[in-house]
């Protein structure tokens, strides 16, 4: 197990040196910061002195090591728009915020996800079963700052269940809705998958022969079918991860909630790019990590993956 | 008699300058679709999105940036069968025109990420070794960013400063990057998905042939290989479109789609915030306008997968 976390974080050493020459390259080929900041019509002796000062004048690969020792040592770069702000510390303090939601969107896609996968596979072709269906094919079409928005009018505005947006630091209530929004495109997924998976379990010969032996219904659900059906639910988390984030992103910006897509949203009004790159950066590195941890997973619930190639 | 011996006689070998025509799965493949009415619904009302897009000059009641000041943010009536906005613009008008940008960002953003990932899914599958691990490591890479934050990226850094008459949609920069942005980033999933099929295709029997006959790379790899791999991509393209919907609606959700006035879905939702808690008409209908065009781009793309994979059918 020990060796395989170490190959598979090994193989992703490439990809995060790709993201970061990206992030560099878009941001480098844009234009140069210093003629953005003190537009058209500054001195342009002056200019070129501060270009200077910032290393802004040296060869594109000497100006992408030095943008790489400074990602190795955690420095994302200084906000243009907030002075003397830092965008590692700007990230630093609404991550948190962010992280908590997505994780919440995540338990929430995993646990509705599962139950309702569970009960399509009991009764399949049922009414239930139909309406999970239905409630999928929708549910990935939805953008999730519109959903986000119905249920806000109904759950707040209407029925008063909910505060409209915001966010308390340890108040639950706040968070029901955002998680609810982000994580129901998910939960979609994840009950399809588990149905059909389930179902594909149910017809094999040791679930037979549990059923056989005297085993009732949902012992046989539950006991034999469900451990095999989890694998789908970490692929689908695993692969809806990215759009989690981006949806976030959004999600955060109609509940008014401080976490990176607020910053992000401000960075965008601002054109503070520094910033916009920093959480780009910062995302794609908890991507990367997110589908480490994934992999092990796998390999935790599937042997069969840890000892094949 | 004579007709006898010439029935005798051994014949000559065809010689055809035509591939020698096969029976194609397409028209079964269209008869499956068209006997799907989860589809075909689907179908029909892109297809009414795409009137209303094309004919919104003459279908709209009225044009979309014309502000009735007497009728701020007022609900469905018989003039307004939509409400207005807060500017007391007509909603119908405004969606009826927002199909505009959202249908043609979604097609032709899709058609950016075919070129790209055709192109590079192919080239890696064709040539393996080091053209592989490079293309590979490239989409890896450009797949670890969340898709919607490096079209943030992309858009902040090349936003082009709004113009005073922004003219046309197709001359209104503020598209170009819009376009550029989600084509540039959502080509992964299609490179993946081509190169895995070219793998399979390439090692088939008459691709050897045409290698034989002497067929140059791009001939083999475009005429014999790319024909082979179209059902797969078909599907991809068409759930492409509805999730480059989706991004074009979130963008402009974030203030980076279309320059106003021009109307967007994504752009009318988040002209709404302030409002919507009264005024919920300037939310549900663009909103329902991305839900039902994306839904239907989704059904399509399932009913194209049953219909050009019988392997996939129940």
């Amino acid at each position: 197990m020990g060796t395989y976390i170490f190959r598979r974080t090994l193989q992703t050493i490439p990809v995060l040196i790709g993201v970061a020459l990206i992030a560099f390259l878009l941001s480098d080929l844009s234009g140069s910061p210093v003629r953005q900041m003190m537009g058209p019509h500054a001195d342009p002796a002056i200019r070129k002195r501060i270009e200077e000062h910032l290393g802004l004048n040296k060869p594109l690969h000497e100006r992408f090591l030095n943008h790489m020792n400074n990602l190795l040592h955690g420095d994302l770069g200084l906000s243009v728009v907030k002075e003397g702000k830092s965008v590692s510390e700007m990230i630093a303090e609404s991550i948190v915020v962010t992280l908590r939601l997505t994780l919440g969107a995540i338990f929430l896609a995993a646990t509705l996800g599962v139950a309702f996968g569970v009960f399509s596979a009991w009764r399949p072709n049922s009414w239930i079963d139909y309406s999970s269906s239905v409630f999928a094919t929708i549910g990935i079409s939805f953008p999730a700052f519109f959903l986000g928005m119905l249920l806000m009018l109904v759950f707040s505005v209407k029925l008063g269940w909910f505060p409209i947006g915001g966010y308390e630091p340890g108040s639950l209530k706040h968070l029901v809705l955002p998680c609810l929004t982000l994580g129901l495109l998910s939960t979609a997924s994840v009950s399809r998958l588990t149905r059909n998976c389930m179902l594909e379990t149910m017809s094999q010969e040791y679930i037979r022969s549990a059923r056989a032996k005297g085993r009732g219904n949902w012992r046989v659900l539950l006991g034999h079918a469900f451990p095999n059906a989890l694998i789908p639910v970490v692929t689908v988390i695993g692969n809806d991860f990215a759009g989690l984030l981006s949806g976030a992103v959004l999600t955060e910006t109609v509940f008014n909630i401080p976490g990176i897509g607020s910053v992000i949203k401000d960075a965008i009004f601002q054109r503070d790019l520094p910033v916009v790159m920093g959480c780009c950066v910062v995302f794609a590195l908890i991507l990367v990590v997110a589908n480490i941890v994934i992999d092990v997973l796998y390999a935790f619930l599937d042997p069969r993956i840890r000892h094949g190639e | 008699m004579a007709n006898e011996q010439a029935v005798m006689l051994p014949q000559p070998l065809p010689v055809s300058t035509e591939p020698e025509i096969v029976p194609s799965r397409a028209p079964s493949a269209w008869s499956r679709l068209w006997k799907d009415s989860r589809s075909m619904v689907a179908l029909g009302l892109l297809l009414f999105m795409l009137l209303c897009a094309i004919s919104a000059n003459w279908l709209a009641p009225y044009p979309y940036d014309q502000q009735f000041r007497a009728h701020v943010r007022q609900g469905p009536s018989a003039a307004h069968v939509l409400g207005t906005d807060f500017l007391g613009r007509d909603m119908l008008s405004r969606v009826m025109y927002g199909a505009r940008v959202s249908l043609l960002i979604g097609i032709s953003a899709t058609v950016l990420s075919l070129l790209i990932g055709v192109t590079l899914g192919l080239s890696s599958g064709y040539f393996g070794g080091a053209t592989d691990a490079v293309l590979m490591r490239l989409t890896d890479t450009i797949a670890s960013f969340p898709t919607l934050l490096l079209a943030i990226a992309i858009t902040v850094l090349y936003k082009p400063t709004p113009l005073a008459n922004p003219g046309a949609l197709i001359t209104n920069p503020s598209f170009w990057t819009l376009f550029i942005a989600l084509g540039m980033v959502g080509w992964t999933g299609i490179a993946r998905v081509v190169r895995a099929q070219v793998l399979t295709v390439k090692t088939l029997d008459y691709v050897t042939a045409a290698r034989a006959l002497g067929g140059s790379n791009t001939r083999i790899m475009f005429r014999h290989i790319l024909p082979n791999c179209l059902s797969p991509i078909i599907v991809l393209a068409t759930l492409a479109i509805g999730g480059n919907i989706l991004g074009e609606a979130g963008l402009s959700f974030l203030g980076l789609g279309i320059q106003e006035p021009f109307p967007s879905w994504g752009g009318m939702l988040s002209d709404s915030q302030q409002y919507f808690e009264l005024n919920w008409w300037m939310a549900v209908f663009p909103g329902m306008a991305i839900v039902l065009t994306v839904l239907s781009f989704n059904l399509l793309g399932d009913g194209l997968r049953d219909a050009l994979d019988p392997k996939a059918r129940k």
